[in-house]
């Protein structure tokens, strides 16, 4: 099979680029595959699997893409990565690995940057509702700030309308894409390749002081001030250190945080660093903070790399991290954040080997369900299944584009009244029907 | 019986296809029966439209007219073969080739340049795959439209072939001093091929090219080849001919070169063989090779300008060997059977009495 991908690609700084990186040798041993891109450069490593190639929008041949059987994109929430892979996805469909269920930061950039609010303002009543489309109004009227438009109002169907099938990587996802078309979808567990598993000694483990972490890019979502608050009102507070590392938000106002708490000199800011200096610091750390409230409702890259270091975490009970299993990671409520973190921080210093040992399970769940091999196989596979959906897809239109003619003459009613005729001109063509196709778990559902 | 032929029309083409069904419809009415034809226009850009006209093939109810039961309907062309009708039978004359052997084509293949391409083609694939057995017997134009249909849709079909239009009144002549290639002039034809190979050749052959251009672009282009491979004194341009002047030139010809790429069935090769002149063809010219034995009725060459100039040569040379084989080319036309009774025959026989 001959996959033509869409991704970032390193170095630029995503773990989507990172995510490609990792996944192409296996990915490369099961199919030819051309990494297209517009970037004017690449690590050339990626060579060694796929040929890499260059299109410009402009100018690129629907030729050279239909030599391959299928194209694939992967669609994120940051418009400066995914603006051009979303318009070719328009142009020619394919299948979307959608890597965050919430796809409104992308379109709104995305809108602002042409120059055409009433696009994203359209986009967001059309998907939406008009709830939806006042506040993204009221946005662009700077009325609001980005952050009080609705969680809720995700704006992923534009990111996977005409698509062939999206791969998501959560049971939120799943559900929410589900409900959006007539297109398959797939569940899969998102890749990790992960380094030789090195086990941590447990003599060592015990000994303080005890070196909380948290990586990546902080926001408030990332609830590092409720874990300032939980961890300053510990008597022991004193047994732990944070480390920061990646960019925040507001530093000052961390820092400032971290005063009030009492923690003063404990927390550190370390900005971005090498991603070796940054394994060394999760080999050497005994707790990550890996919290997410709101979440954007995908798989976490950062959790696996902590699962990677065999490093026991804190996660917030929602989205994909509501997912994951007691034994592998501290699970804390958004409703009750802060007495749930106190407790898990106490719980660890009353029992830190429990917490070494939970970490040890993280690792064996990364390994067992997270293996670019097994992901690379379900990619495979679900390819076919989008490669079959596409003469649905056009037949559908066809018999749309028939209904719609007929609209030229038919008194009264719309295109969805006509719905009755429509499947019987689908079904009268080629014996398929527009019934959604609806896949679950790849390998089986792990909650199971 | 009423039987009506099911065949698709690009508006202001007329080509083999449409003497075809012409002829057909004639033999019919021949045989006694009441014959009539249905010719659904057709449009194959942009891809979409495709899907349209397959959809508009799947609406139509053929199964009476005017309160007379239709008793058959012969399928022969994409996508009017998909009307629906209880008494089906098929006669093909080739499947949407840009979806088939034509996708990947350097220079043929149109269909993969549409952003939906290879979502159309599989639905066209899908479409033959499941309708086409509708019909309770499948036949084909020839062997290459068979295999054709066998590789991409494992869909077995039967050869049958037929006479070309006017076989009674091709004749042979004293040979003049050209070789005769008549056909429309477009890339697969491949006359490029021939001006090429006639810079290669020893001996003053002249071609005599009769048809007029798929586009006026390829015709100056062919002149311009010929003038720069330093060959247009040998190449004379005949443009369109009426049917006497036709059968006139194949009599008067030493022989014909047809090398087109993959032809469906080769009506020029059967007219040849019928003024009893040789055919030079090459070996991935599809149809012709059914007829055309190498050494004995003519000759197979490679694709290439130096193999054809071989050829090329030697029917110039060789006066009395271009004259046995066209000899014995008639007569392996004859030996054939290909005739309008059998086409007849082999269509409306009863279900089960194949």
């Amino acid at each position: 099979m001959k996959l033509n991908w869409f991704s970032p690609l390193p170095p630029l700084r995503t773990g989507i680029a990172d995510y490609t990186a990792a996944l192409l040798p296996a990915l490369a041993e099961r199919a030819d595959v051309a990494l297209w891109t517009r970037q004017e450069s690449w690590d050339p490593s990626l060579e060694a699997f796929a040929e890499v190639r260059r299109y410009e929008q402009a100018w690129f041949s629907y030729k050279e893409f239909n030599q391959g059987d299928l194209n694939i994109y992967h669609l994120g929430n940051n418009a400066d990565f995914h603006s051009e892979i979303w318009e070719m996805s328009r142009l020619v469909p394919g299948m979307v690995i959608l890597h965050d269920l919430s796809l409104r930061h992308l379109f709104a950039r995305y809108y602002q940057l042409q120059g055409n609010p009433a696009g994203f303002i359209g986009e967001m009543g059309r998907w939406h509702g008009p709830e939806a489309a006042a506040q993204a109004e009221s946005f662009f009227n700077a009325q609001i700030p980005f952050e009080e438009v609705s969680e809720h109002f995700t704006l992923c169907g534009p990111g996977v309308e005409g698509c062939l099938g999206t791969l998501v990587h959560s049971q939120m996802a799943f559900e929410e894409l589900r409900k959006l078309g007539s297109f398959p979808v797939l569940l899969a567990h998102l890749p990790h390749s992960a380094r030789p598993f090195v086990a941590r000694s447990p003599e060592a483990w015990g000994q303080g002081p005890f070196r909380l972490i948290v990586f990546g890019f902080i926001g408030p979502n990332r609830r590092l001030e409720q874990a300032l608050e939980a961890l300053g009102g510990l008597a022991e507070k004193d047994a732990f250190t944070l480390d920061v590392y990646g960019s925040v938000w507001d530093p000052e106002r961390l820092l400032q945080c971290a005063s009030a708490q009492g923690l003063a000199g404990r927390v550190r800011l370390h900005g971005f660093v090498p991603e070796a200096e940054l394994d060394d610091a999760l080999g050497s750390a005994h707790l990550a903070l890996n919290l997410r409230n709101p979440t954007m409702g995908e798989a976490s890259a950062s959790q696996l790399r902590i699962f990677e270091s065999s490093l026991p975490a804190i996660v917030t009970r929602t989205g994909w991290y509501g997912t994951l299993p007691e034994e592998a990671v501290a699970q804390v409520d958004p409703i009750d954040e802060v007495p749930q973190i106190r407790a898990h921080l106490a719980s660890f210093l009353s029992d830190p080997e429990r917490f070494r040992v939970m970490g040890e399970r993280g690792r064996q769940l990364l390994e067992q369900r997270h293996s670019p091999a097994q992901y690379a196989q379900d990619i495979l596979s679900f390819s076919e299944v989008c490669i079959a959906q596409g003469p649905r897809e056009v037949a559908m239109e066809a018999a749309l584009r028939a209904v719609r003619n007929g609209q030229a003459w038919i008194r009264g009613g719309d295109v969805a009244s006509n719905v009755a005729t429509l499947a019987s001109s689908v079904e009268a063509f080629s014996g398929l029907t527009s019934a959604r196709i609806v896949m679950g778990w790849a390998g089986g559902d792990p909650r199971s | 019986m009423r039987v009506l032929l099911a065949t698709t029309q690009v508006p202001f083409v007329t080509g083999g296809a449409e003497n075809l069904v012409q002829e057909l419809q004639a033999a019919l009415q021949r045989s006694g029966h009441l014959t009539d034809t249905v010719a659904l226009p057709f449009k194959w850009y942009p891809a979409e439209r495709i899907l349209d006209h397959m959809l508009a093939s799947r609406m139509y109810d053929l199964t009476e007219s005017s309160g007379h039961a239709v008793d058959l309907l012969v399928g022969l062309k994409f996508p009017a073969y998909f009307i629906p009708h209880p008494n089906k039978v098929m006669w093909i004359m080739h499947q949407h080739r840009s979806a088939y052997d034509l996708w990947a084509h350097p220079q043929f293949g149109d269909l993969l340049t549409w952003p939906k391409g290879r979502m159309i083609r599989n639905a066209i694939h899908e479409a033959d795959c499941a309708l086409l057995p509708e019909a309770h017997r499948i036949f084909t134009i020839s062997k290459r439209v068979a295999e054709r249909m066998r590789h991409y849709c494992d869909i077995e079909a039967t050869p049958l072939y037929h006479p070309p239009k006017m076989a009674d009144s091709f004749f042979c002549g004293p040979a003049g001093d050209y070789l005769f290639y008549p056909s429309r002039l477009s890339p697969l034809k491949r006359q490029d091929l021939v001006i090429q190979a006639l810079a290669h050749t020893s001996q003053p052959v002249v071609v005599a090219f009769a048809g007029t251009p798929d586009s006026s672009e390829y015709e100056v282009q062919l002149k311009a080849m010929a003038q720069e491979a330093g060959v247009a004194d040998r190449v004379i341009w005949l443009g369109r001919l009426s049917e006497e002047e036709k059968l006139d030139r194949y009599a008067k010809s030493v022989g014909v070169v047809f090398p087109p790429w993959d032809e469906d069935y080769g009506y020029i090769t059967l007219e040849a063989m019928l003024s009893e002149k040789p055919v030079i063809t090459c070996s991935d010219s599809g149809g012709t090779l059914e007829f055309v034995l190498d050494g004995k009725t003519g000759l197979v060459t490679e694709p290439l300008p130096e193999s054809l100039a071989g050829a090329m040569d030697l029917l110039w040379e060789k006066r009395a060997v271009a004259a046995e084989w066209g000899k014995a080319g008639r007569a392996r036309y004859y030996g054939l059977g290909i005739t309008w009774e059998r086409v007849v025959q082999s269509l409306t026989a009863p279900r089960g009495h194949e």
